[in-house]
């Protein structure tokens, strides 16, 4: 007869061993908890329908594109400013245009804010050369800022972000159009994502949220 | 002699009504086009099209000596992503009205010449049945309040 495999008491050698090994464990947990407890952020800034504060904002990733002047557009561009940053395309006949003129009617709102840039980043570097921005961003306002670049480095841009973009299953030829995010990036002076502003239409409304954004700040 | 005069004028206003036809019962409402950034590829249009006849009235085609051509388009959002497809036509139920209206249907004008702010441009539309109709667009800026919101002309 082999023998019981499972004796009903532990050696003694073995049973004080046992709290030993348990109250790691129970001290780790809670540690843990307590961590955990203290890592739930503050409640989000409400600052109205359509805008989502982050409640903590999202470093940006490393990426490298060029501005509409031929100079390098990359992170750091954002330090030290407050930007709106919108992708699109210039072919876009409707909902670009119609952003960058909601862009416009904001910097008349937001005119007493000195270090408020805003960027218009087109996914579609395919036809938007760099020519072709410094003719189209400057229409909507002389301070406007156009940037793109390789396909690579606007995804390092864009999918760190959540911003989505591509062509158009429907439609061919050079004249194809983009699918793409309608979301308007708020971008802090630490360059992190704060905010997004899902439906962008109302610049009312996006001004008072921005400076409300602005006045509570965000998490350092 | 008078029932001549009164054959002719009846002739006349018959011709008349033939040629109106179904574009008299197409009302044409806020009608825009915005301006054309530099070196833009295409500009959109926008209009209130309210049809008062009795029966549904289908647009199948438009041009403009302002473009390369007129497209129908529709944007659709969905979950916050922007999608523009390709209509074949637009269509106005009876005693009713479409709005081509920003971030929706829209008008796409293709190749555009360089349009300026206060500048009209003429569209004619293409009728089902053929028959044509012409109508003239304002130009506006983007961004204005006039061009942003259609119903800012009828607030006080």
């Amino acid at each position: 007869m082999p023998p019981d495999p499972t004796p009903a008491t532990l050696p003694t050698s073995v049973r004080w061993v046992v709290p030993l090994l348990v109250l790691p464990i129970v001290a780790a947990a809670a540690w843990f908890a307590v961590a955990m407890l203290r890592a739930i952020p503050p409640p989000a800034l409400d600052v109205g329908p359509g805008v989502t504060v982050l409640r903590a904002p999202l470093p940006l990733p490393d990426f490298t594109l060029s501005d509409h002047h031929g100079r390098v557009f990359d992170a750091a561009r954002f330090d030290d400013h407050w930007s709106f940053v919108f992708f699109g395309y210039t072919y876009c006949p409707d909902v670009c245009p119609a952003t960058l003129g909601t862009f416009r009617a904001v910097a008349e709102r937001l005119q007493d804010e000195p270090d408020l840039q805003y960027v218009f980043v087109s996914v579609d570097p395919e036809r938007d050369t760099l020519e072709r921005l410094a003719e189209f961003v400057p229409y909507f306002h002389p301070d406007f800022i156009g940037a793109t670049g390789s396909p690579e480095e606007i995804a390092n841009f864009t999918s760190a972000i959540g911003v989505y973009h591509r062509k158009s299953k429907d439609s061919t030829g050079p004249d194809y159009l983009m699918d793409h995010s309608i979301s308007v990036m708020l971008i802090d002076p630490e360059r992190r994502l704060a905010a997004i502003f899902s439906a962008p239409k109302d610049p009312d409304a996006i001004a008072t949220a921005f400076r409300k954004i602005r006045e509570h700040g965000t998490a350092p | 002699m008078k029932h001549v005069r009164t054959a002719v004028i009846g002739t006349a206003f018959c011709l008349l009504c033939a040629t109106a036809g179904f574009a008299g019962e197409l009302d044409f409402h806020d009608f825009w086009v915005a301006e054309t950034p530099p070196s833009a590829m295409a500009t959109a249009g926008f209009v209130r099209i309210a049809n008062t006849g009795d029966a549904e009235a289908t647009i199948t085609a438009a041009e403009s000596s302002a473009c390369k051509r007129v497209e129908f388009h529709r944007t659709e959002t969905t979950d916050g992503i922007a999608r523009m497809t390709r209509q074949k036509r637009l269509t106005i139920p009876a005693g009713g009205e479409l709005e081509l209206a920003p971030g929706g249907t829209h008008l796409m004008l293709v190749g555009p010449a360089a349009l300026h702010a206060g500048e009209r441009v003429s569209i004619t539309f293409e009728l089902e049945d053929g028959e044509k109709l012409t109508r003239e667009a304002e130009v506006r800026v983007r961004g204005s309040r006039s061009a942003d919101d259609p119903h800012a002309h009828h607030r006080p």
